[in-house]
Formats: structure tokens, C-alpha cells, sequence
């Protein structure tokens, strides 16, 4: 694999992760959703769009998405493969140390699972 | 010797009602998602490539995707998934949410073997299992270690 398409496959996994990592730091700016209604829900749509994480999400993600373009117009589908394997692993170590999320070994093991499962699916 | 305590900054044993309604999200966005797809796979399929790569032929071209009733229902979906998808991430983790939504494979799967009648390999069997066996696992840890 040549290098462009190893740089496109990093900035898939890593501005896609980064970016919904954004979107839930961007969450504990607008608090939690109590009661399921609409209205609180509405609000917490309303409280998100004023959030700079939140675009900063947007934006991460937007990348994320035309690096993937990009990395398919040059490789074979096959090779979005571990980037979505990935993302489970990444996702969690960067909820671990950017966003202080507790992540013990039984989630560690079921991530990894996960993850190893993902995977295969694709290669079947 | 008692072993330690891993403190996950217990919210007071985080309440069932918690769990269970984050279980109940974490369902209902698999299931928006999945048929988000569905409608967005069966309305591209149906239109098929542009004719030309033509500025015109384009412009047509995505005229008749906006024309296309499955494509509105598919954004739905995924709009739905969205807001949901937030929803239950403003008080649930991100490393107990991301892994749970992996469970959409197992159900992609299934759907296509029982109602399309797909066939599915061995090794797509046993990629589901390890899903759903990582998914349980994800699913016993707390819902949340962080404050809110």
C-alpha cells in the first residue's frame, strides 16, 4: 500500500473518531436529556448547534469522509475494512484519555471482540 | 483479601431505569439506521449511475435522486439516528455507546438471511457472534463513569 493511501486511511480513523469524540464533549456542554419528550430534546438540539465542539465534530467528520472518498478512488472497497475495525479500538482509547470515560477490562475485552468480529464480517 | 474496588465514580449503583433506557436506545437507533440504509440502498440502486459525466447529465442525475420518495424516507431514518444518537450520548459514554452499536451487523445479518434468504458464510456467522459476545460484555459495564 502506498504511503498517500496509509496518510488517507490515518486521517479516516483518526479525524472520524476525533470528531465523534468532539460531538460528545460538545454534549457535556448542553447536559443531559432527562425526561424523553420532544421539548427537551428540541432544546438540547438547540443548545448543541451553539457549541463550537460541535462544529468542530462536523468538520472532523467531514474530512473523515472525503479522505474516505479519496482513499477508495485509489484502493480497493476491501481496505475501508480496517478502518471501521479500528475506529472501535481507537474510539475507546480516545474516550479513555481525552474524555476521562472509565474504561474497564470487561469493556476493554468486548471492545476488542467487537472489533475482531467487525473484521471478519468483512473479510466474509 | 477483598479485591479493589474499581471506582467508576458510581452514580449511586446508576439507576436500572438508565440502563434499560439506554439498552432501548441503543436498539431503536441500530433498527433507524439499518432501515435508513435500506431505503437509501433500494432508491440509489433503482436510479442507478448518471448517464454521462456531464455537468447536464449530473444535474439531472440528482434531480432524480431529490425525486426519488425512497431517498427522503432514508434521510429520515438517518435524521432520526441522529438526534437519537445524541440523545442517549448526552448521559451514556462513548466507549459503552460505540461498541453496543456494532449489534446493527448481527441484525443486518439476520434480516438478510431470514427475509431476502442471503446467503451467509461461516466466517460472517462467527464474526456475528463475536459481536454480540463483545456487545454483552459492553452492555454489563456502566452506562456511565463520568459526571455529568
Amino acid at each position: 500500500m502506498n504511503p498517500l493511501s496509509v496518510l488517507y486511511l490515518a486521517v479516516v480513523v483518526l479525524a472520524g473518531t476525533g470528531g465523534h469524540l468532539a460531538t460528545k464533549h460538545a454534549l457535556r456542554g448542553v447536559g443531559e436529556v432527562e425526561r424523553l419528550r420532544p421539548g427537551p430534546i428540541l432544546h438540547m438540539l438547540a443548545r448543541m448547534i451553539r457549541q463550537p465542539w460541535f462544529w468542530t465534530g462536523i468538520v472532523l467528520m467531514t474530512i473523515s469522509f472525503f479522505s474516505l472518498l479519496a482513499l477508495l478512488a485509489r484502493e480497493p472497497l476491501s481496505l475501508a475494512v480496517p478502518a471501521t475495525a479500528l475506529s472501535y479500538v481507537v474510539g475507546t482509547l480516545g474516550a479513555r484519555l481525552l474524555l476521562d470515560e472509565q474504561v474497564s477490562t470487561t469493556r476493554w475485552f468486548g471492545v476488542l471482540l467487537v472489533c475482531v468480529g467487525v473484521t471478519l464480517i468483512s473479510l466474509g | 483479601m477483598p479485591s479493589p474496588v474499581r471506582t467508576t465514580l458510581s452514580h449511586a449503583g446508576q439507576p436500572a431505569r438508565l440502563r434499560l433506557r439506554t439498552y432501548a436506545f441503543i436498539v431503536a437507533l441500530v433498527v433507524f439506521s439499518s432501515v435508513g440504509n435500506l431505503f437509501l440502498s433500494l432508491a440509489m440502486k433503482r436510479i442507478g449511475d448518471p448517464h454521462a459525466w456531464t455537468a447536464a447529465a449530473l444535474f439531472d442525475h440528482l434531480l432524480r435522486i431529490l425525486a426519488s420518495g425512497g431517498i427522503w424516507i432514508g434521510i429520515a431514518f438517518q435524521l432520526l439516528f441522529f438526534v437519537g444518537y445524541l440523545t442517549v450520548l448526552s448521559w451514556a459514554d462513548f466507549s459503552f455507546v460505540k461498541p453496543s452499536l456494532a449489534i446493527g451487523y448481527a441484525l443486518v445479518t439476520l434480516l438478510g438471511a431470514l427475509v431476502l434468504g442471503e446467503p451467509v458464510s461461516l466466517l460472517r456467522w462467527f464474526g456475528i457472534a463475536l459481536i454480540c459476545s463483545g456487545v454483552a460484555l459492553v452492555a454489563r459495564t456502566d452506562v456511565r463513569t463520568t459526571r455529568s
